[in-house]
């Protein structure tokens, strides 16, 4: 019972957080990036379609892993692009990236709470 | 089939278990993929003791293939978000790596530029048009950089200039009584998209360049020849 309580709070609190997420890489796109900042705008509409998807709770086993990946994703390659270039080092940039990573670490919770420890359950 | 709660999907439920049809029927799409172990170890034997050597080699064998899926799709949670972070990184890493190998990119910065009003050798009366333009009429920045535009009124006449954007653009603006920045303020506007200078007065006009595109700068007094743009590099 406690573990199904304790899915839904971390479900929800992962859609408030790609909900998030997805409105400040847009408004980042249009405000600040100053590069590729297309691709700033189709980042943030994937989270939000996701963060949909997360809310309809439709097919979990796979939605969430793969939202997972794709947090982690975004995070190496921005940390990685703003090495080699310089690129997306601002506050706005360090506000999205830490709620990015925040999110990882809910879905990689909700992951593990949804699955549990056993192999075969 | 007492004992079977779920089984595995991809074969015809209808042959290998004809008498179990309604139990089946009502698996849901997870259970495709779960098996319940003591349930499975019983089944071959179920049918060997029904006397079908046939069906029970056939289960067997779906079982075993049933088994080999299964394992790879179970994955424990950790294992699961270890092989998903590891290939994530793997190819946010590459990708990053190589744009920023491969493109160029310079970060958000101040630019100043003088401008200046100016003027063309004719006759305005003869051409019913003013020969006053802005020096230099093209502005080239990159989305991101603070603007800073030091305009000038040269005029050897009594005559005023005025600096003028379109939304989306607006300015902040300090208009000093002499030549420099060193004389005295005589007016501070702020978000404003106009403002006017007179002969031998100085503005100091700052904006942030947010919205890449080529945005006319103008001097209303004097359209349509004197007219500049602000290109902003996105």
């Amino acid at each position: 019972m406690q573990t199904v309580k304790n899915s839904g709070m971390l479900r929800w609190s992962a859609v408030a957080l790609l909900f998030i997420v997805g409105f400040l890489d847009i408004y980042y796109g249009n405000s600040y990036a100053g590069f590729f900042e297309s691709l700033w705008y189709v980042m943030g509409a994937i989270y939000i379609f996701t963060g949909a998807v997360i809310a309809s709770d439709f097919e979990p086993r796979f939605a969430q892993p793969a939202v997972f990946g794709y947090a982690v994703f975004l995070l190496v390659l921005w940390a990685t692009t703003a090495i080699g270039t310089g690129a997306g080092l601002d506050i706005v940039a360090y506000v999205d990236k830490a709620i990015e990573a925040v999110l990882a670490v809910n879905l990689a919770l909700l992951v593990r709470n949804a699955r549990g420890p056993n192999l075969l359950r | 089939m007492a004992g079977i709660t779920r089984t595995s999907g991809h074969y015809d439920k209808e042959t290998v278990f004809p008498h179990d049809r309604e139990q089946h029927n009502s698996l849901d799409l997870y259970s495709m993929w779960t098996v319940d172990i003591s349930a499975n170890s019983t089944m071959s034997g179920h049918y060997a003791r029904n006397e079908n050597p046939h069906k029970a080699l056939r289960a067997t064998e779906l079982e075993q293939q049933d088994m080999s899926q299964t394992t790879t799709k179970q994955w424990s949670a950790g294992k699961l978000l270890l092989v998903i972070a590891t290939v994530a990184i793997v190819a946010g890493a590459t990708t990053g790596l190589t744009v920023g190998y491969s493109v160029r990119y310079e970060a958000p910065t101040t630019r100043a530029f003088y401008l200046f009003n100016s003027g063309l050798p004719f006759d305005q009366d003869v051409w019913k048009m003013p020969h006053d333009t802005f020096s230099p009429d093209r502005i080239t920045v990159n989305k991101g950089d603070n603007v800073v535009i030091y305009y000038r009124n040269i005029e050897d006449t009594t005559e005023d200039h005025n600096f003028h954007m379109d939304s989306p653009y607006t300015f902040d603006a300090v208009v000093h009584a002499g030549q420099t920045e060193n004389f005295p303020v005589v007016n501070t506007l702020h978000g404003t998209s106009d403002v006017t200078i007179h002969v031998n007065q100085t503005a100091t006009i700052t904006f942030k360049a947010n919205w890449a595109g080529v945005f006319p700068y103008e001097c209303l007094i004097h359209q349509p020849t004197m007219t500049g743009y602000l290109v902003v590099l996105g």
